[in-house]
């Protein structure tokens, strides 16, 4: 019986991490890389990457 | 009475801490009980001992403060993946496998861990978090001795900030401003530290002690091209370089070509001349953007009083360039400055902070000298020591000070394991090995023999506080390691011309001054100064070496091997003395000599552990 509930657990836990990794793939293919390609497309830095002819790169904490 | 756990976690160099009314009873890092260095994971022994140090139960504890944001983190993470696409696929595929499996859920995995260890607590919103930087702010300038200070903290990232700047006045801290992830100071360290061939978030501090023996011949080109800083300090990088964004490594292509060097494979390639060279062009970088942020601070808000922490804060060479320059009247460095101390800053900064409390400034110290680990009685060492089979004799403390002297002055090396064990990553006298400094080989012999490690890493000198002044060029007491400062010119010994032509690891074979074994190659020195108030007995050791010899200065290095987390136990003391050449053991009260024991209880260990 426990063996039977060993087995059953380790599949059930088999199935979840093949599940997480499906899910994982479909929002970086359906959300991230479209959004990504997108953000480039409109040439919008959203991690301040470039450098530029201010006087300071100091952001104020809001 | 308020009891407050912090807890820092799941990143690097877990720990715990345990505050009790504003008050820190107990600290410590989850590696010193796993023996697993840098240990990240759920820090449940550090737990478990703060605990019981502080006489508590788990249900007795009124808040438990998580020192970082999950949610924040993550965010950032997805932000980082939506700027590099379609690149970093498989580390976003990695890391988010990890984050939605528990990380994202922290406050349940925390309730989980605390509710295991008692049941009796089922309150979940006694959990609270803190921002990452909020908390190194908060563990600078809480103990601190300051009613009013500017706070720097500078590291790799938190959440969003890798660098900020608060102001903490009495029981209040604000942060003003930040620069965020990628721009970091301690990311473009590591990424140095990576070039070199160390490991990142633990091998920085050997390319702080490689940097002596190069020029710095390449911050032009640092700063030309990697990063972009301003008259105030503040920095961009430009991330062609880097391809730390994507999670998948820390330098690009671009970075290897515009050194002309690809990475030094650490088992393929030794350290040469043109490494030294790039770690003493990274440490010009890092103390000039430094010393720039510190100037138009004080500049901007006219306050003499600076807190220090982060993990840049652990670099040493650059604190003593601040302190030496003079921009603040006082510096105060918080001695966990890394992660590990995000753990009392997050304690702290709610007792201070969301609590409101009250808060009186403790001018002594506040840390208790960092020594806030757990301790062994007498009783108990004798019994662990028996169990393992150690020969030991039990001396009364004047003929241990007297018989540990007498074997430091024919060049032994001993491991001095007393008192409680220290919060952070320096040995300060409680579990340290230690040596005799005017030894022309002890720097070599304890590298080579006793801490299997690299031959040009320097060891650091203990010295008695009131003799600082007549043995190093430093003005203020440093009594956590936090401070670099040139050895007083009148101790040291010129070169002539034939020295001067001695270049890289060879400039090791120089005596360098009359106390060459804590001396590094440009004369400078990690210096800890001991006070008789925070650690009586190793004041009192030293006070007798210096009758005996006229120098008030130990070797003191920490008490481990190479990549080995500092000992904690009396059996951690001992297996690490039976796995090096340490020539004598002091554990308590109990003397022991390395000749006098059993043969087989010999295991050198120390090749299990990989080179940082």
């Amino acid at each position: 019986m426990i063996k039977q509930q060993k087995l059953i657990s380790s599949i059930l836990c088999f199935l979840l991490q093949i599940f997480i990794f499906f899910i994982i793939n479909l929002i970086y293919f359906i959300i991230i890389l479209p959004t990504s390609l997108i953000l480039r497309l409109m040439h919008l830095d959203i991690l301040n990457l470039k450098f530029e002819k201010i006087n300071s790169y100091w952001i104020k904490k809001k | 009475m308020t009891a407050i756990l912090g807890i820092s976690a799941f990143y690097h160099d877990s720990s715990a801490c345990i505050i009790i009314d504003g008050q820190i009873i107990a600290a410590a890092q989850e590696e010193r009980f796993t023996r697993i260095k840098h240990d990240s994971r759920y820090p449940h022994n550090a737990i478990e001992f703060v605990i019981k140090y502080a006489k508590l139960e788990v249900n007795n504890i009124d808040f438990v403060v998580f020192y970082e944001k999950p949610f924040l983190k993550f965010r950032r993470l997805l932000k980082s993946y939506l700027a590099c696409a379609p690149k970093g696929f498989i580390s976003f595929n990695k890391s988010m496998s990890i984050w939605l499996k528990g990380k994202l859920f922290q406050k349940h995995l925390i309730f989980k861990h605390l509710n295991s260890l008692d049941n009796s607590f089922t309150n979940i919103d006694k959990i609270k978090f803190c921002e990452h930087h909020y908390s190194h702010a908060a563990s600078a300038f809480y103990p601190s001795p300051f009613n009013k200070a500017i706070i720097l903290t500078a590291d790799g990232t938190g959440e969003w900030a890798t660098t900020t700047i608060a102001i903490g006045e009495k029981n209040k801290l604000e942060i003003k401003k930040e620069i965020k992830f990628p721009h970091s100071l301690g990311l473009l360290y590591s990424a140095f530290t990576h070039f070199t061939g160390f490991k990142v978030n633990s091998g920085e501090y050997k390319l702080m002690g490689l940097a002596p023996y190069g020029n710095p011949i390449y911050e032009g080109k640092i700063i030309n091209n990697l990063v972009d800083i301003k008259d105030d300090g503040s920095f961009r990088l430009d991330q062609s370089y880097f391809d730390y964004i994507a999670g998948n490594k820390m330098i690009s292509n671009k970075f290897e070509k515009l050194f002309g060097h690809q990475r030094r494979d650490p088992n393929k390639e030794q350290i040469s001349q043109f490494h030294m060279d790039v770690a003493a062009s990274i440490q010009k970088v890092t103390e000039k953007i430094m010393l720039k942020i510190c100037k138009s601070l004080k500049r901007e808000f006219k306050l003499p009083n600076l807190c220090l922490a982060g993990g840049v804060a652990l670099n040493c060479v650059a604190n003593g360039k601040i302190l030496k320059e003079k921009i603040f009247d006082n510096i105060w460095i918080q001695p966990a400055a890394g992660d590990a101390g995000g753990a009392i800053g997050a304690a702290l900064g709610f007792w201070y902070d969301k609590l409101n409390k009250k808060r009186n400034v403790i001018t002594s110290d506040a840390m208790k000298g960092s020594y806030l680990g757990p301790e062994y009685n007498q009783k108990i060492i004798e019994k662990d020591l028996k169990k393992i089979g150690a020969v030991y004799e039990i001396l009364d403390e004047d003929e241990l000070l007297e018989k540990t002297v007498e074997h430091l002055t024919n060049s032994s090396a001993v491991g001095w394991f007393q008192g409680r064990m220290e919060f952070g990553p320096r040995s300060l006298g409680c579990r340290s090995i230690i040596a005799d400094p005017r030894s022309e080989d002890m720097q070599k012999n304890l590298n080579l023999k006793v801490k299997f490690r690299e031959s040009f890493r320097p060891f650091a000198p203990s010295i008695l506080e009131e003799d600082l002044k007549e043995w190093f060029e430093l003005e203020s007491k440093s009594p956590y390691m936090l401070l670099v400062s040139n050895v007083n010119k009148d101790k040291t010994i010129s070169q002539n011309d034939n020295d001067k032509n001695f270049f890289g690891i060879d400039k090791l074979n120089l005596k360098r001054s009359e106390i060459p074994a804590v001396t590094h190659v440009d004369y400078s020195a990690r210096i800890q100064t001991v006070n008789k108030n925070t650690n009586l007995k190793y004041y009192k050791l030293i006070k007798k070496f210096k009758d005996r010899t006229k120098c008030p200065v130990l070797v003191n290095t920490s008490f481990n091997v190479r990549g080995e987390p500092i000992v904690n136990t009396p059996a951690d003391a001992f297996k690490c003395f039976m796995g090096t050449n340490l020539d004598v053991l002091v554990i308590g009260n109990c003397f022991l000599i390395k000749n006098n024991q059993n043969k087989k209880l010999e295991n050198k260990y120390h090749k299990k552990f990989d080179l940082d």
